[in-house]
C-alpha cells in the first residue's frame, strides 16, 4: 500500500525510526475517521498507526458517517474487529 | 452497540468510571458546564474501559458529545501525568513503560479540528499536571526532545498528543528523529 521500501535495508531503518516514535504509545484515536481512511489521508495514516507497535495498544476510530470501505479497512485494524458503537441513526 | 460477545456494559454515569480518589475530572467537567454522561459517552467509555481493552468504531453525529467519549477513558486510563512518574525517576523509582514516551495520539485530519481538540483537552486537564501537546511547527522540538533520553535522565513524555496525519507522518518517518533509545 502507501509505503513504498527500495530496498530491505530501508525497510529496516525506517521502522527502526517509527518504533522509537511509538513504541510506547497505548493509545491511538482517529478523529473524524471517514476523513483520515479516506484516500487524502490513507497514505499517512496507515504508516503512523503500524507504528504504534505496543502490543496492548488500544485504538478507537470516530465519526460521523462511514462509508463501507473505510470501515472495512478500520475493522481489520481493531482487535476482534472492534465493538460498533452507532448513535442516531435509522 | 454490536461485535464479538461479550459486548462491554455502557456506564450510565460519571460515577460508574470516573476515579473516586481524583475530583478534578469532574470538577473541570462541571466547571465548563457538563453535568451529564451522554449515552454514546456512557458507551464508549464502557468499551475502552472494559478489562478487555476493546477497541472501538463508533458512528454518531456530530454534536452527540463524541469528543468527550474518548477524551475521559482516555485520562481514566492513562492515570497519572507522566510528570508525576518523572518526579518519581527523581527521587529514585524508575517510571513503567506505560508512564513514558508518547503515550496516547490523537489524530484529526485538519490543523483547525486538532486545535480545537487540544483546546478541549487542556480543558480537562486545567489544573493538573498533564502533558498535553498539539503538534505543529512551532512545538516539533520539544516533542521530539520529549521522547529522547539522556544518561541518568528518563524522556520527559507527553501524556496526550493532538496531530494531523501530515505532520506526524513526516515526524515518524524524518531524519530528525533520534535513534538512540
Amino acid at each position: 500500500m502507501p509505503c513504498h521500501y527500495t530496498s530491505e535495508h530501508d525497510a529496516t531503518e525506517e521502522r527502526s525510526k517509527l518504533i522509537h516514535l511509538s513504541y510506547r504509545t497505548r493509545y491511538i484515536i482517529l478523529d473524524e475517521a471517514d476523513r483520515l481512511l479516506g484516500s487524502d489521508f490513507l497514505p499517512q495514516v496507515e504508516p503512523i498507526v503500524k507504528a504504534c507497535t505496543h502490543p496492548l495498544l488500544q485504538k478507537a476510530c470516530l465519526s460521523a458517517t462511514m462509508e463501507a470501505g473505510p470501515e472495512a479497512l478500520a475493522k481489520t485494524w481493531l482487535r476482534d474487529e472492534g465493538v460498533r458503537i452507532v448513535v442516531g441513526l435509522k | 452497540l454490536s461485535g464479538p460477545e461479550p459486548l462491554p456494559k455502557s456506564f450510565k454515569t460519571f460515577d460508574d468510571f470516573l476515579p473516586t480518589s481524583d475530583e478534578f475530572l469532574r470538577k473541570n467537567l462541571r466547571k465548563h458546564g457538563v453535568h451529564h454522561l451522554w449515552g454514546v459517552q456512557g458507551a464508549v467509555a464502557g468499551a475502552l474501559l472494559d478489562e478487555h481493552k476493546r477497541d472501538v468504531m463508533v458512528i454518531a453525529p456530530t454534536g452527540s458529545g463524541k469528543t468527550l467519549s474518548y477524551l475521559l477513558p482516555l485520562m481514566v486510563r492513562l492515570g497519572k501525568p507522566c510528570r508525576s512518574a518523572f518526579k518519581l525517576f527523581k527521587s529514585g523509582d524508575a517510571p513503567t513503560a506505560g508512564e513514558q514516551g508518547i503515550r496516547s495520539i490523537i489524530v484529526l485530519p485538519t490543523h483547525e479540528l486538532a486545535l480545537q481538540i487540544h483546546n478541549e483537552v487542556l480543558k480537562l486537564c486545567e489544573g493538573h499536571a498533564w502533558r498535553t501537546m498539539l503538534l505543529e511547527k512551532s512545538t516539533e522540538k520539544a516533542i521530539i526532545d520529549s521522547t529522547k533520553s539522556e544518561e541518568g535522565k528518563p524522556a520527559l513524555g507527553i501524556d496526550i498528543l493532538v496531530a494531523t496525519p501530515e505532520r506526524l507522518h513526516h515526524l515518524v518517518s524524518s531524519n530528525a528523529l533520534p535513534l538512540h533509545e
